[in-house]
């Protein structure tokens, strides 16, 4: 086996005349775990180093052993892993050969790790004060001194008020309190190397945005050497000097983050990027690029490239040896023969059902609302106890039309679409029609018709398929009691909609459990289709699923919709996804929609100051400045939502608006701006725009 | 997920027969499995048997050789009345056997169905059922069967069978509650509401096989504690006909005797409850081991 | 938490009412004639009637459970019919036996099975651990009367180191009583510890594996520091509430216990009730078992409280 086809002193950060010893550095790591008594192995082969003060991202999709390089840099590995060759070497020295109390004195004051789950991260049973001061305790600081000095790490990450969260437990905070918590302990000894994984994973946008924030100061601030490991390029672009690909354990790709994602020079990497939506290329522009085909398994030892079985430009010699990493451009590393043909590598063919149907695009010419909303609103408990989760929501969703719903967790857009769904009951004088004709409040007041005229795609297919049941139970079942067909029909009828889901004939027989991610939510699809559906509502559909497969699946969606004419609300926190499929968007705040209008107009703005803020912390992989607009402070709760606009307490526009006395008072109503736009809010939109053209508006 | 939970779970992606191909040969790999089997498949063999496989009559009275010593004529001595103890000890496994089985399944299937519905409908129906439960929960199984006893005068074998089985109706209809729970959160339950399914199919075909891994679990493991309040039961000299040739009533009947140094009438017994326990004590950890990977 | 607090204590009475209910109706209201069964399927008419009328269980159903309920509540739980004597009077002597030989096992029960537990733990997957889950579960399903039996024949006929009889002579030094209760009170140790270990030994697996602890080993904190302040904190409070409701099931193991080693206990009580059909006995007993039962699992759900943040201060955030 050829390892360490790469000195580190090949590496840009060390190839200066006086080299700095690396913070970290991988010679040839490879890892492995047992799994039922065979080792398998993770990361093959991995070499890379990362300079004093550089950020360092390692960026790969679920399963290609990310995580498992931070843990072996931790010399934290599960249980059931070990590195099984390579060294791991924190500024020169192995850590794999010191002693348990050296790596003890390394992680107390010169190594600190963050993840992924904040809450989880932190002691139920202990007091937020008396963690972080733990940090300072094992330094061998008193009590007293230890807790002054856990005040002034949880004020360096901008907690507002670090004596009152001291006082809490972990379940009392947000996520992203939670998480600058865990950053500040992270960071309280001044470490000289800082591994960030997936450190936002799971918090809304604007939180995102904020925490990613609290590390950039932190990071001009101490010099800190980062590992940033994250499946999100856009985030890996806004925070990274350098980045490495991972694909199935191999390091594929190397280099300057903006040269790796403007000129990427492996397949794999050109294929993830074009997977992804853009800004201002849509569903009518542009088909987004899929990657064929998936992951090796676990352990599977190819002889030849890692990536040869799904590379659209693979040749024989990429079946037989292995190619070596080489310096393609400048600094910029490849693991691949054939780097300079990498920018030309073919689109997916096939995939490509119904691609041609063309469809006129939405003008307001067209036919009647297919579902209305007049007045909907959704009360929980009663009395004193009552929480409105939705409040006066007026839509229309017209045929073959996206309507997107964005807005932070806890805004309410899944509830509206379990009262869309009949899933729960709307308050009295809601009013739910569908081709004008009232919606039954639950499903059981719904004919069959009605039932299969609004279904859903939901985001976790795990738990939306059952288990137990074959795939052609599942959608034939669908059909049997939505199409009213007899059970022989239905599984003929099932087996053409699989078909149509690109669902091989091999599977339907399969339980949920053999097929993959996308695989399943195309089983899903199918089954939401199986009654001719007028309206399916997706709920995050894509949001469990890596960006490869994610982009076969909004393909299929778009597809559908043109054959079908079906309309979809778009539930996603991810805007780009929305971005990219959505005809018109939806805007909710604490039960509110906030803004309503053509994406474009909601996207471009002059939008409304929520909006401004959500769209300006999407981390873009195209690097371009955005605005900087942050959200300042935490969600209201729905159960006390703030007087006046409930924005009030964050909106970015409010200070020196000249109308924040009525913004704190008076509730704006939702008001056409311009035709089809519209807006809650009380700035007109000429003073919107007028303040939004400035680039550098308020940053907190 | 991390990668060491992918890992583990991504090969289950294409190749589920391999998985439980796997588990199979992880139980016939486990020592502990393989000693339940064969302890429970012995009590099994003597049961089925019965007194075809008793070497001697085991209600042959036999006073003059009252109290022998285990020798080769009788393996395990001789009771108080002469009785060989090896051949009741075999034909005793019958009952213990008949009324634990019985009675497991009873209060299985009855758990399962009062948790399915308890679960599923929630709100009053659960309450109701549940304050049910904590009442009878409030009790020890022992006492609880003991109060039935008292009750019904003199109850058959299939009536104790019957009372051991509701007593244990509440036990597992909190179990099978607690998981119908957490599956009645799951999406593919909305997706059978917007499909216009009705309750029964839902809690039949779509909740029930779901939940059946730990139902068979309890099931299991339901059946060691019926062992034990049966033999318990018939030590303390209520369960059913006291003449039987019952393990229990044989170590309460010999049970004075020990201090005399005849040991034998009520140890080999005793062993014979203890190694039934144990042993599908043993085969219901081999299968939460097995499941649970 | 209030609310907690008080929607708890209501469940607590709801639960004792209806134990009350399932008493009653179990010794009156079921198929027979309550005072043919207790004098026999031979007994004079005459008597049975008589009886019958003393006992009130010739009035309506509904009415008997009123006046029987009324008397209960104030503790008055009538004659035994074969002792012939108030029943408080055998219950209270009986009760006090039963609580020594229950505390004494669960005092030494309790430490045993938690270190076990946590032994097991961090031996997770070795010998040990296998070692402690599968013996301690076997020995859980073996009855207390078969324990007995074994630790009879080897401590006290072979050996000849414990005495047989529960109860010592009267006079006897506390030492030498407690010698006298080590092999009944091992009898329930036997059962219990098997079911203790291994809710220990889950908690502490959860806690080991969970993020923060992680966090705490990644601070710097050396494995010792990370398992007392950070795992067994959080392991240990489920399994003091899992410990404290099986102070009812020792109720159960009693009976058989007491009647082997001769106990003069609530056990040997409630099983002399039941064989001599002698009901206002039988209901006080089981009555009394329930409350303590009730009690415990009360006192387990407020410990929790107070050991869990999550409950003891509702999410403010």
């Amino acid at each position: 086996m050829t390892r360490n086809e790469r000195p580190a002193t090949d590496s840009p950060a060390a190839s200066g005349p006086a080299a700095p010893i690396p913070a970290l550095r991988f010679d040839g790591l490879h890892v492995a775990y047992k799994v039922r008594g065979i080792d398998r192995r993770v990361l093959s082969d991995v070499s890379l180093s990362i300079a004093p003060g550089e950020a360092y991202g390692l960026v790969g999709e679920s399963g290609c052993g990310k995580s498992t390089a931070a843990f072996a840099a931790m010399r934290y590995l599960p249980r059931n892993g070990s590195i099984t060759a390579g060294r791991v070497m924190f500024e020169g020295a192995n850590v794999g050969a010191m002693s348990n109390a050296a790596m003890r004195e390394l992680r107390k004051n010169a190594i600190s790790m963050v993840y992924q789950n904040p809450i989880g991260a932190l002691n139920p049973t202990m007091r937020i004060g008396a963690q972080v001061a733990e940090v300072f305790r094992i330094e061998g600081f008193d009590r007293a001194e230890s807790l002054s000095r856990s005040e002034q790490a949880l004020g360096a990450v901008q907690i507002a008020d670090p004596g009152q969260v001291m006082r809490r437990y972990p379940h009392q905070l947000s996520g992203g309190m939670a998480q600058r918590v865990v950053i500040a302990m992270a960071v309280a000894t001044n470490p000289r190397l800082l591994i960030l994984d997936e450190p936002t994973t799971g918090l809304d946008a604007t939180v995102e945005a904020e925490v990613l924030d609290v590390v950039r100061a932190l990071r001009t601030t101490m010099g800190t050497a980062v590992l940033f490991i994250s499946h999100n390029l856009g985030v890996i672009r806004s925070m990274c000097d350098r980045v490495g690909v991972l694909y199935a354990g191999h390091i594929v790709e190397e280099g300057e983050t903006g040269r790796i994602l403007s000129d990427p020079r492996h397949p794999y990497t050109v294929g993830l990027l074009r997977c992804i939506p853009r800004a201002g290329r849509g569903k009518d522009a542009v088909r987004l690029d899929t990657i064929p085909g998936t992951l090796p398994p676990l352990g599977a030892d190819a002889t030849g490239c890692v990536y040869a079985p799904r590379c659209g430009l693979v040749r024989d010699r990429c079946q037989r040896e292995r190619p070596p990493i080489v310096e393609s451009a400048g600094r910029h590393l490849t693991r691949c023969f054939f780097p300079e043909e990498a920018p030309a590598l073919p689109r997916t063919p096939g995939d490509e059902f119904a691609a041609n149907v063309s469809i006129p695009p939405i003008t307001d010419d067209r036919p009647a609302a297919l579902v209305t909303l007049v007045g909907v609103g959704k009360t929980f408990g009663h009395d004193d106890l009552a929480v409105r989760v939705l409040r006066d929501i007026n839509l229309h969703l017209r045929a073959g039309e996206t309507l997107g719903l964005v807005g932070e967790s806890g805004s309410g857009k899944t509830t509206l679409a379990k009262l869309l769904l009949g899933l729960v009951a709307p308050d009295a004088g809601s009013r739910i029609a569908l081709d004008g004709r009232q919606l039954g409040a639950v499903l059981g007041d719904r004919s069959a018709a009605d039932v299969g005229a609004v279904q859903i795609v939901f985001q976790n297919p795990d738990s939306a398929l059952n288990r137990r049941h074959t795939v052609r139970h599942i959608v034939s079942r669908a059909v049997v009691k939505l199409g009213g067909k007899s059970k022989g029909e239905a599984i003929v009828r099932a087996e053409i909609l699989l078909a149509e889901m690109r669902v091989d004939a091999r599977l339907h027989a399969a339980k949920p459990a053999q097929l993959s991610g996308g695989l399943k939510q195309r089983v899903a699809i199918a089954r939401a289709f199986a009654g001719s559906p007028r309206l399916v509502v997706c709920d995050e559909p894509t949001s469990a699923l890596d960006v490869s497969v994610q982009a076969a699946i909004l393909n299929l969606l778009v597809d559908l919709q043109r054959s079908e004419h079906v309309s979809y609300l778009f539930i996603s926190h991810d805007l780009g996804v929305v971005r990219y499929l959505s005809d018109r968007i939806a805007v909710m705040y604490l039960g509110r929609i906030m803004e309503l209008g053509p994406a474009d107009a909601v996207f471009s703005g002059p939008n409304h100051p929520y909006t401004e803020a959500l769209v300006s912390s999407l981390p873009s992989v195209d690097g371009e400045p955005t605005r900087r607009v942050r959200l300042v402070g935490e969600v209201p709760s729905v159960t006390d939502p703030p007087s006046g606009c409930v924005l009030h307490t964050r909106c970015p526009r409010r200070a020196g608006s000249g109308v924040e006395s009525l913004c704190d008072t008076v509730e704006p109503d939702l008001v056409e701006v311009e035709p089809g736009h519209l807006l809650r809010c009380h700035l007109s939109l000429e003073r919107l725009r007028e303040m939004q053209a400035t680039v550098a508006a308020v940053s907190v | 997920m991390t990668d060491a939970a992918v890992a583990g779970t991504r090969r289950g992606g294409a190749e589920l027969g391999v998985v439980r191909r796997e588990r199979w040969a992880l139980l016939r790999r486990s020592p502990a499995f393989l000693i339940g089997l064969g302890l429970v498949g012995l009590w099994v063999a003597g049961a089925v048997l019965g007194s075809w496989a008793a070497p001697k009559d085991p209600q042959a009275l036999d006073p003059i050789h009252k109290h022998q010593h285990p020798s080769l004529a009788h393996w395990f001595g001789t009771d108080v009345l002469g009785r060989d103890v090896f051949s009741r000890v075999i034909v005793g496994s019958r009952s213990i056997l008949l009324i634990a089985v019985g009675a497991t399944v009873i209060g299985t299937i009855l758990g399962t169905m009062l948790g399915l519905v308890s679960g599923y409908f929630k709100g009053i129906v659960d309450e109701v059922i549940m304050r049910l439960v904590d009442a009878l929960l409030a009790m020890p199984v022992i006492v609880v069967a003991l109060l039935a006893i008292a009750a019904l005068d003199h109850p058959s074998n299939v009536v104790v069978t019957l009372i051991i089985g509701f007593v244990f109706t509440p036990i597992i209809a909190r179990t099978v509650r607690a998981s119908v729970l957490g599956e009645a959160e799951l999406d593919y339950v909305a997706a059978a509401k917007l499909r216009t399914e009705r309750a029964p199919h839902i809690l039949f075909v779509e909740l029930l096989p779901n939940i059946l891994p730990p139902v068979i679990v309890e099931f299991t493991v339901r059946l060691g504690y019926a062992i034990f309040a049966v033999a318990t039961l018939s030590f303390l000299g209520v369960g059913a006909s006291p003449d039987s040739p019952d393990w229990g009533s044989q170590v309460a009947t010999h049970y004075s005797f020990i201090n005399q140094g005849i040991w034998w009438s009520s140890l080999f017994p005793a062993a014979a409850i203890a190694t039934l326990a144990v042993g599908v004590n043993l085969l219901a950890d081999g299968l939460v081991e097995a499941f649970e990977r | 938490m209030k609310r907690f607090l008080l929607r708890r204590v209501l469940l607590a009475f709801l639960t004792l009412w209806l134990l009350t209910g399932v008493v009653f109706f179990a010794s009156h209201a079921l198929p027979g004639n309550v005072a043919q069964k207790v004098l026999g399927p031979f007994a004079d008419p005459e008597g049975v009637k008589q009886l019958n009328h003393e006992l009130g269980t010739d009035r309506p159903i509904p009415q008997q459970y009123v006046t029987w309920i009324a008397k209960t509540v104030r503790l008055d739980f009538g004659r035994s019919l074969n002792y012939d004597r108030p029943v408080t009077e055998k219950l209270r002597p009986a009760l006090g036996y039963s609580a020594r030989l229950a505390l004494f096992a669960f005092v030494l029960v309790v430490p045993i099975s938690i270190a076990g537990g946590i032994i097991a733990a961090m031996k997770r997957g070795r010998f040990l651990d296998r070692f402690i889950t599968v013996a301690g579960l076997s020995a859980a399903v073996v009855p207390e009367f078969v324990w007995g039996v074994l630790l009879v024949l080897v401590f006290g006929v072979k050996l000849h180191w414990l005495p047989v009889p529960g109860l010592a002579p009267p006079g006897s030094s506390v030492f030498s009583q407690y010698k006298h209760l080590l092999m009944p009170a091992l009898c329930l140790v036997f059962v219990l510890f098997g079911y203790i270990a291994r809710i220990t030994r889950a908690g502490v697996i959860e806690a080991i594996d969970a993020d923060y602890t992680r966090t705490a080993a990644l601070k710097g904190l050396t494995s010792g520091q990370v398992v007392v302040r950070h795992v067994l904190r959080n392991a240990l409070v489920p399994t003091i509430a899992v410990v404290a409701t099986q102070l009812g099931y020792l109720l159960g193991g009693l009976i058989a216990v007491e009647y082997l080693f001769n106990y003069p206990g609530l056990g040997q009580l409630l099983l002399n009730a039941v064989k001599k059909r002698d009901f206002p006995l039988l209901q006080a007993a089981v009555l009394v078992s329930g409350t303590v039962y009730v009690v415990a699992t009360f006192a387990a759900d407020l410990l929790y409280m107070v050991l869990n943040p999550r409950l003891r201060q509702g999410a403010t955030s």
